[in-house]
């Protein structure tokens, strides 16, 4: 049987080796070891690393696997100053918003030169919440319903609607739907009617970015569509394409 | 028997190591090998004009977002990266042309226009939103007419990203679209209607007051309060008593910025008006005419103050 545990060896090393997918590019410069524990919660919690002048709120530069039963985590950056958060959401997402009940640290700041550096993180349960998701609206009986659809016409599905009082749209969303399914259907209901303004995306956060999945509703002009909305009214048929950011 | 089995254990042991070689070379040699793609990179960046070829190739490349990791690859290359990008601009495939005409409207390349006109005519290619919206980015006046045409296409995103692109033009497609308005069917009307007000240019007024009573006078009175300009303002008041509410709240949102004394006097009844959004944008607008803070009834019969909609 020798040669057949050989040749399984051979074969097994092979395939790890021959499956590997691409990691992304290494960084210049020496790497900085990042490594700690997050203290509360313990396990499941994600540190989002920014760079200086990026949007805390928006997708990180990297974020790191969840953390272990004892809330320890481990990262690697290449020289810079970056600024550090935890967030641990119930639903255990890495990506969205940070309700009320999900445990967010605050924000930390860290210069990478080449030494490990080991941080403590303590990461307190959020209290409050300005943006409202779908589901924690109360069944008005008033809201907005549609399709998010992409550039072939086809059904969006993880995608949300975001929703604003204001034109500008640059302020952060009154309130956000839960994410679509494979139908790419939406339903957000509203506490009152009034004037909304819509966008759609994939992600949650800050200004999209290139590459993200992102439409307004709008017929093309600077100022999104208002939509109108009468009180005890669900009004349909408010579909969206979403496109990629160029 | 004990030479049977051994027979039969050499046979299975040759049959096992026969499957496991042929496995080997199943994984060995179906993936591609694998993809470098920062030597890919340095290679086009230093001027291989094979690696640019390929490297727009994988602009296609789904799998693993590669082509969104190639994309700001290609951009950055400049205008290096045109001559590849315009031989696969009629791609056959969709994601590929699509990525590909992102870049080439992100270099705004023009010698890329005829191509991607070739693009927005094709009904056949379902991401045509994309050629729409590089004609924009590429600003030559020439591929106005082909954006003029994309106001009544099918597709709503065409229709969407030719009146973006047309805005983007500013002044230079005022007269083009002044030429246009008069002929046009009431979908591209709509359209044009919408790109004169963003640009706000006065030349447009009067074809825009001959419009006021037409099927897009909704459009046309926002664009009226985009440019402005008081000689609008009956033609506005009038659109207080529109038949459907839309219109008249168009018509109040517009008097705002541009409304005098008679405005004033006109939108004090709107404030009254059955449809609550209509006496909100009435209330907001007399405030921005009168300078004084105006009250309406919500739809619970409050009075209350309209919030402000811009910060």
């Amino acid at each position: 049987m020798k040669p057949l545990k050989w040749l399984l060896l051979i074969v097994m090393v092979l395939l790890t080796l021959g499956c590997q997918q691409d990691q992304g590019q290494d960084q210049p410069g020496k790497m900085t070891k990042i490594s700690g524990k997050v203290m509360v919660p313990l396990e499941g919690a994600y540190l989002y690393i920014y760079q200086k002048g990026m949007d805390l709120y928006g997708p990180a530069m990297t974020v790191s696997r969840p953390t272990g039963p004892d809330g320890s985590f481990e990262l690697s950056l290449p020289p810079g100053d970056y600024i550090a958060v935890a967030r641990k959401r119930k639903n255990g997402e890495a990506a969205g918003p940070v309700r009320a009940g999900d445990y967010k640290s605050g924000f930390i700041n860290l210069t990478a030169a080449g030494n490990p550096i080991e941080l403590t993180v303590a990461a307190p349960v959020k209290i409050g919440d300005e943006r409202r998701l779908t589901s924690a609206l109360p069944e008005s009986g008033t809201g907005i319903s549609g399709m998010i659809r992409d550039a072939d016409g086809k059904p969006v599905e993880g995608a949300r609607i975001h929703v604003y009082d204001h034109v500008q749209m640059s302020e952060r969303p009154k309130y956000v739907s839960e994410k679509t399914g494979p139908d790419g259907h939406y339903l957000i209901y509203l506490p009152s009617g009034g004037t909304y303004y819509l966008a759609a995306r994939d992600k949650f956060g800050g200004p999209p970015q290139i590459g993200d999945l992102y439409g307004r509703y709008d017929q093309g002009t600077i100022e999104p569509s208002a939509v109108v909305v009468r009180d005890g009214e669900i009004l349909k048929n408010i579909d969206i394409t979403v496109t990629k950011v160029w | 028997m004990v030479r049977s089995d051994l027979k039969n254990r050499a046979g299975c042991r040759r049959l096992l190591i026969s499957l496991l070689i042929s496995l080997l070379l199943v994984c060995g040699c179906s993936s591609e090998p694998a993809l470098d793609l920062t030597a890919l990179d340095n290679a086009a960046r230093a001027g291989d004009a094979k690696a640019v070829s390929q490297l727009v190739s994988l602009l296609g490349r789904t799998d693993n977002g590669l082509n969104d990791k190639v994309y700001p690859l290609v951009t950055q290359l400049g205008k290096a990266a045109i001559p590849a990008l315009i031989d696969q601009a009629d791609s056959d495939d969709r994601v590929l042309r699509e990525y590909v005409i992102a870049s080439l409207g992100t270099l705004q390349a023009k010698e890329a226009v005829p191509v991607i006109v070739k693009s927005l005519r094709d009904k056949s290619f379902s991401r045509r939103y994309i050629a729409a919206w590089a004609l924009g980015q590429i600003g030559d006046v020439n591929s106005i007419p082909e954006l003029l045409q994309a106001l009544d296409d099918d597709d709503s995103g065409v229709r969407r990203y030719a009146t973006r692109s047309l805005i983007r033009f500013n002044t230079r497609a005022v007269a083009p679209l002044l030429g246009y308005l008069p002929q046009a069917p009431p979908r591209g009307q709509a359209g044009a209607i919408r790109a004169l007000g963003d640009i706000g240019d006065p030349r447009a007024l009067e074809l825009l007051l001959k419009a006021v009573d037409g099927p897009n006078r909704g459009e046309v009175f926002m664009a009226l309060g985009k440019l402005k300009d008081p000689r609008a303002e009956n033609a506005l008041i009038r659109g207080l008593r529109d038949a459907d509410w839309r219109n008249r709240m168009n018509a109040a949102m517009a008097l705002g910025p541009l409304g005098g004394p008679a405005a004033a006097a006109a939108l004090r009844p709107v404030l009254e008006d059955p449809v609550m959004v209509v006496r909100e944008w009435a209330a907001r607008s007399l405030e921005m005419v009168s300078g004084e803070h105006v009250r309406y009834r919500d739809a619970k019969g409050k009075l209350v103050m309209p919030y402000k909609i811009y910060h």
